[in-house]
């Protein structure tokens, strides 16, 4: 009866603001899409606070540092516009663009701060700051971790272009010794895009070094240059329809494994449908076509198998209250779809659970 | 009820006359390997038996909800089966896969992802080498764990679709996958097209396999507890499946009431072992399994009546009555043979219940099952060569080894659409027991289901369609 009083009293006005990691995933597009607009976008361009603001949003989860499908990373926080700038405070945000060894403190209590403007150029600048330390659970040896990093975006018309840098994102300390060390050298991301006939024309090239010491030291260097087209295409006022193909080419070097290149040429059909006035259902497919492998250090090659992987969601809207999950994401047992290995969503199972009617839940209030 | 309620108090009520996917087909009785569609059901689905459907669903996404399809290690064990391998086309483990289908002036075309076959998948399996199938098990009659060196099944298979309507309805469908794994030195390729045509009265189809390889070689490892397999510990063997010029072609013809229709399915292949001879006589049990190449067929002939009478505005009564033969050789010195023979009578509904929501069933029996196979499952010095998990995946279709009637083949199945406007979301109904457990049998095709209307998994083999 609870599940019908819910339901039931849904009151019923749609907005165009979407804002969740569940959306994004649900439409094929990881954490942060470089076409679909989504408040996640400001992770990628801080200057895409000017476009969606007022609002205070709770993405449900774990407190622990790392996101899997399957368990997600609490966090949360609010943006909101005064005068002609915007400004944002987001925590939880606890993404370190590399792996530490997980012997070493990761990051957590991470704190974005965003601010933006319009002066006819759009644009927007995010801090992330992170620190933690630990003298009593490995006393007599202290473990920190600390990060620190800056991001830069702009929007001129049709264009927009982004840069962020992680310039700290060190742990020191392990249970066995204090001098070891997992230190990330200076490493960015930058992109851009453009609109064009109803397209989105993007490229960004990312990278970044992590240099460990413990009993042997290694190293691991990874770098990843994407280029893409994206199209959203509006059939009629209350449906999209959602394509992109990106050309993905990936190399990670590390002491362990030499360099592997992976290269993928992922191509995304979805959907989203304004089901109801209360409803908004998502969906959808995407596999690598034509191009998808791996390349090992000794040079042999494996194409990237079942790359074909159909993501689904959903968002109530509770007026200017929204609460957006995935669906679809939990077996007939009510137990979730998950590799064991991998603690990723892989092996669905096409159920449509309402005891689990929202998985990776987000909500959000617009004011 | 409360949560169907609660769907239902909310839902917006335009109906749409217009179906896509398998669960619907499902539910109306469908038993094909590769759930391709029915000659005389409209459905969106009958695009992969006939690409001409193209000109008749243009303009709307597929979603079908599911894990991913290919077997490519089979792993864990079923009781006296060995290690298992699971054709994802049934109502248990759906496979993930869509595509858009979009009109284009007077021409159709679209794009799907991920409809691999099941019934080369099937053959793949049946093609690997039988001391691969059993890497690193343990235990062999009850074996708890394995990790099966399978030859790669097909995936991220992409299908193309074109069509036009010149008074005559055709479409062409090429359809590609590849894959490959230097690792294990390993290779997958398949090809294929299909074209149909759809008339005033008549369609007809013709399905092409252009070309389907597989091919590895692994370094197998056993252990103690690898059932007296220990002596091969390390031995390195080489596969490969070569397909032959495949076919599929068919089609209806509407009688008065009805149509009749029919296809004949013939694939060959060759299957080549590099395990030496005196490899197999070395394994201490027998696993099955042969030096050499082994040519095998697969041949299916089909044919049945069908009709669906529109009763109350708008529902629908679907019968049918339909004949299927399928021929299974594979050539070992001890001929594994499938013969089975099975006439269906399927009856079925589709009513749309509120303005949101459809309900559909079926309950089919067969009124003649028999199957006379041989070398299936009966593993020995003079018993069948077939590997372990093809043996347990062609049982689970076809039934083992020896003679005798269809036991137990009435099934009842269950869907449901959720309409809300152009978009539905087709499912399963009836399909998980009261734990909520999806029913499943490791042995038996048709699972022993248990009557339950789940509202928590209101729906399983989920499918979106949105028309646009």
């Amino acid at each position: 009866m609870k599940k019908t009083l819910v339901i039931a009293s849904l009151a019923v006005l749609s907005t165009s603001a979407f804002a969740s990691k569940a959306r994004m995933e649900a439409l094929g597009q990881g954490q942060v899409s470089r076409y679909i607009m989504d408040t996640r976008s400001v992770f990628l361009n801080p200057a895409m606070v000017n476009e969606q603001k007022n609002y205070i949003i709770t993405e449900w989860g774990n407190s622990t540092a790392g996101e899997t499908s399957i368990a997600p990373r609490a966090e949360g926080g609010f943006f909101r516009e005064m005068g002609t700038f915007t400004y944002g405070l987001y925590l939880g945000n606890n993404d370190s663009r590399v792996d530490h060894n997980a012997a070493f403190t990761a990051q957590s209590n991470g704190l974005d701060l965003f601010l933006g403007g319009d002066m006819g150029v759009k644009w927007g600048a995010r801090v992330h700051y992170a620190n933690a330390k630990d003298e009593a659970t490995n006393a007599p040896i202290t473990t920190k971790h600390n990060a620190f990093g800056l991001g830069l975006g702009a929007e001129m018309g049709d264009a927009e272009a982004y840069v962020n840098v992680d310039l700290a994102d060190k742990s020191t300390g392990t249970a066995a010794s204090a001098a070891y060390e997992s230190k990330m050298k200076p490493s960015y991301t930058v992109g851009g895009s453009y609109k064009f006939a109803g397209w989105s024309f993007f490229a960004e090239y990312d990278m970044s070094k992590l240099n460990e010491t413990q009993a042997t030291a290694t190293t691991e260097k990874d770098s990843t240059i994407l280029v893409g087209a994206g199209r959203v295409h509006e059939i009629n006022p209350t449906a999209r329809l959602i394509t992109d193909l990106q050309l993905v080419m990936n190399t990670n070097e590390t002491t362990a494994n030499g360099k592997v290149k992976n290269n993928a040429l992922p191509a995304t059909l979805g959907m989203e449908v304004d089901a109801t006035s209360w409803l908004v259902v998502r969906g959808s497919v995407a596999q690598n076509i034509i191009l998808g492998e791996t390349k090992l250090a000794n040079g042999k090659k494996s194409t990237i198998a079942n790359s074909t992987t159909v993501n689904a969601g959903a968002t109530l809207n509770f007026g200017k209250l929204k609460v957006d999950g995935m669906i679809g994401n939990t077996n007939a047992d009510n137990t979730r779809t998950r590799n064991a290995t991998t603690d990723a969503v892989t092996s669905k199972s096409g159920v449509l659970s309402l005891n689990n009617l929202l998985t990776k839940v987000a909500v959000s209030y617009w004011f | 009820m409360k949560n169907l309620m609660m769907i239902g108090s909310a839902l917006l009520v335009l109906s749409s006359s217009a179906f896509a996917s398998q669960a619907r087909l499902l539910a109306l009785g469908m038993n094909e390997t590769d759930n391709e569609g029915m000659y005389f059901i409209q459905d969106s689905r009958n695009v992969f038996l006939n690409p001409a459907y193209i000109n008749l669903y243009p303009n709307q996404a597929v979603l079908e909800w599911g894990n991913y399809g290919q077997i490519a290690d089979a792993k864990g064990g079923q009781g006296s089966m060995g290690p298992i391998a699971t054709l994802n086309n049934n109502t248990s483990s759906p496979k993930a896969q869509g595509g858009v289908f979009k009109k284009y002036g007077d021409f159709v075309y679209g794009l799907y992802f991920g409809n691999e076959s099941n019934t080369s998948s099937l053959l793949r399996v049946a093609g690997t080498s039988a001391l691969s199938a059993v890497n690193n098990l343990n235990g062999l009659t009850t074996p708890a764990t394995a990790d099966s060196k399978m030859l790669q099944t097909a995936d991220n298979q992409v299908d193309f679709f074109f069509g036009g309507d010149n008074g005559l309805k055709w479409a062409v469908n090429p359809t590609v996958a590849f894959g490959k794994d230097d690792g294990r030195s390993g290779k997958d390729s398949a090809y294929a097209i299909r074209g149909g045509v759809i008339a005033s009265n008549w369609d007809a189809h013709l399905n092409l396999s252009l070309g389907s390889k597989s091919e590895a070689r692994d370094t197998l490892t056993y252990t103690a507890a690898s059932g007296g397999l220990n002596a091969l510990n390390g031995i390195t063997v080489s596969q490969e499946f070569k397909g032959k010029l495949g076919f599929h072609a068919g089609g209806s013809y509407a009688i008065p009431v009805g149509r009749v229709f029919g296809y004949v399915k013939h694939y060959g292949w060759e299957q080549t072992d590099s395990a030496s001879t005196a490899a197999y006589a070395a394994a201490a049990a027998s696993v099955g399994g042969q030096s050499g190449t082994v040519k095998g067929d697969f041949t299916s002939y089909y044919l049945g009546w069908g009709s669906d009478f529109n009763v109350n505005n708008g529902d629908k009564i679907f019968t049918s009555l339909t004949a299927k033969k399928t021929d299974i050789n594979l050539k070992f010195s001890n001929k594994s043979e499938v013969r089975h023979l099975v006439i269906p009578l399927t009856i079925g509904y589709e009513a749309k219940a509120t303005e949101w929501l459809t309900l559909r069933g079926s309950v089919l029996q067969n009124i003649y099952g028999n199957r006379d196979n041989k070398n299936i499952n009966n593993y020995g010095a003079t018993g069948t060569r077939l590997n372990k998990v093809a043996s347990g995946l062609v049982s689970k279709i076809y039934g083992g080894t020896g003679k005798t009637t269809l036991a137990n083949s009435t099934a009842v199945n269950a869907g449901a659409t959720l309409t809300f406007g152009n978009l539905s979301i087709d499912g399963l109904i009836g399909t998980t027991d009261a734990a909520g457990n999806a029913v499943t049998s490791a042995a038996d095709s048709n699972p022993p289901k248990t009557g339950v209307l789940s509202l928590s998994n209101l729906e399983t083999s989920v499918a979106m369609t949105y028309k646009f």
